[in-house]
């Protein structure tokens, strides 16, 4: 991140919500927020010595962090990570919905347990943890909410039906609940991230040749990092997009075009 | 309101003697897609969910389909169950038509998680199943169509699977395009049958939101547009979205 990125405090005192944050792309928006002045709630599901690290970096950054555990599927942690926020910081201006998880195969070989795994979380989760900040935000008159899609639910590729139907749908919620809450001040988008280095998608990068075949698909002749997708989606939860909203904002490269 | 006579394209027999499964029967839309392909020569298989019964059955009389069997297609076992039993008597599976839309308006904000899982999980997940379960038998001879409906009036949690059908069919069908099978989707807006038991105030409402086309489209006309995602005339279009909603989103 340049150096007038990192001295900017769009944040200041502001209460960032991010789930799935100890690692890869919801750890770099928990830093970005970070170091523009935001204290963080941050979700996990499993790591805990990686949320520790994640939590200790925030810190080390003069802001405040604090670890909720558990899957945003299971039927108390969206209620946590409302609690946790008003109780430590009082409010909740922006909520990051991006723990995902992906189970990929062909669809004739599909089980229905990975199926149901697959939308519990990426889609059920997204929308409880939503329905959560919702009143407090409704309350304040303002609040931002963050989406993390992907490219796959704009055009999915053989093997990904289950993760590109959550991802599609991620972007039916978007749109269905930014019609709702706009008049609240309430704004929700959406972020598309191509093909990014993080470890979920690791094992098949490291793939012979798929990396590469990565690459020249991608216009720009580069995979993503995550701080390119943690740009645009503080770049959707400050003022500077106050006039976006239900969008999906695709950061690919030019994979989909 | 009257509707222009829909002077088909298509010919006679365009379907003669395939066999076309088609979801959600005992409901206007499902019904009259039924009605189209049984009068294009297509053999019918009915499935319709479980508190359609009397509607489908009466149906599957008047078209003489030769099987009509109801399924929750929120179940994965039941839909494979189903679809193995059209697949094993009637030999073969040449158009999915997945047809169960259910209208469920309401606000994401607050719906229950009850609703909401209750909605997913039949207009999502279920046409998931059924698309899942016809990939073999239509594997099997190199050849198949699929045909997903969707819901583009209610919103709500009917956006959300909206979205998620129509990112799941682009997916699918790039994964079994080689063999032969496409996937497409038909965004439906509210059609004239759906409006009955609207009160003078909310059909006066409705009549000032009408869209680009200034009507309500008919099932019958929505039918047409099935019948061509699932012909040959569609032989070069598959992962797509196509409207059938007067010009509206």
């Amino acid at each position: 991140m340049s150096e007038s990125q990192a001295t900017r405090q769009r944040f200041r005192q502001q209460t960032v919500i991010i789930t799935g944050g100890s690692r890869g792309i919801g750890k770099a928006i928990a830093l970005a927020f970070a170091a523009e002045g935001a204290d963080i709630v941050l979700n996990y599901g499993s790591n805990a010595e990686a949320a520790r690290q994640a939590a200790a970096e925030v810190e080390a950054q003069g802001r405040r962090c604090v670890l909720v555990p558990g899957s945003v599927a299971s039927p108390d942690v969206p209620g946590q990570l409302r609690e946790a926020a008003l109780s430590n910081f009082g409010r909740i201006d922006v909520l990051v919905n991006n723990a995902g998880i992906s189970r990929d195969g062909h669809l004739m070989m599909l089980q229905a347990a990975a199926w149901r795994e697959t939308v519990d979380v990426n889609l059920y989760g997204a929308l409880a943890c939503c329905q959560a900040v919702i009143p407090t935000m409704v309350q304040q008159g303002r609040g931002a909410i963050i989406n993390m899609s992907s490219s796959a639910g704009i055009r999915g590729r053989a093997g990904q039906v289950p993760y590109a139907a959550t991802k599609g749908a991620l972007i039916g919620l978007t749109q269905a609940l930014a019609g709702e809450l706009g008049p609240n001040g309430i704004r929700v988008n959406c972020v598309a991230p191509g093909f990014v280095e993080t470890e979920m998608v690791a094992g098949l990068m490291n793939r012979p040749g798929v990396r590469e075949g990565f690459i020249q698909a991608t216009p720009i002749r580069r995979l993503g990092t995550v701080e390119d997708v943690a740009n645009a989606t503080l770049f959707l939860a400050s003022p500077e997009s106050a006039y976006v909203v239900g969008d999906v904002l695709r950061v690919n490269g030019g994979l989909v075009l | 309101m009257s509707h222009p006579e829909t002077n088909t394209p298509f010919l006679d027999g365009l379907l003669h003697q395939q066999v076309v499964l088609v979801t959600g029967a005992g409901q206007p839309i499902a019904n009259a897609i039924a009605r189209r392909h049984g009068k294009a020569g297509a053999r019918l298989a009915l499935v319709f969910q479980p508190e359609h019964e009397a509607e489908a059955t009466a149906l599957a009389r008047e078209l003489s389909a030769e099987l009509a069997l109801a399924c929750e297609s929120s179940d994965a076992q039941a839909v494979s169950t189903v679809v193995r039993r059209v697949a094993t008597e009637l030999g073969r599976i040449d158009l999915l038509i997945n047809a169960s839309l259910s209208r469920a308006a309401g606000r994401l904000s607050d719906l229950s998680a009850e609703r909401w899982k209750a909605v997913l999980d039949r207009q999502l997940s279920g046409t998931a199943w059924f698309c899942k379960e016809v990939i073999r038998p239509m594997m099997r001879k190199r050849s198949g169509r699929i045909v997903n409906l969707l819901d583009a009036a209610s919103g709500g949690a009917s956006r959300v699977a909206a979205e998620g059908i129509t990112a799941m069919t682009r997916a699918l069908a790039n994964e079994v395009a080689r063999q032969g099978i496409s996937v497409n989707t038909l965004a439906v807006q509210l059609l004239e049958e759906e409006t009955a038991h609207l009160t003078p105030a909310q059909r006066e409402r409705l009549d000032g939101e009408l869209g680009p086309l200034g009507r309500l489209g008919s099932a019958e006309e929505v039918a047409e547009a099935v019948l061509f995602l699932g012909s040959s005339a569609a032989n070069l279009t598959t992962g797509q979205r196509l409207s059938a909603t007067g010009g509206l989103w």
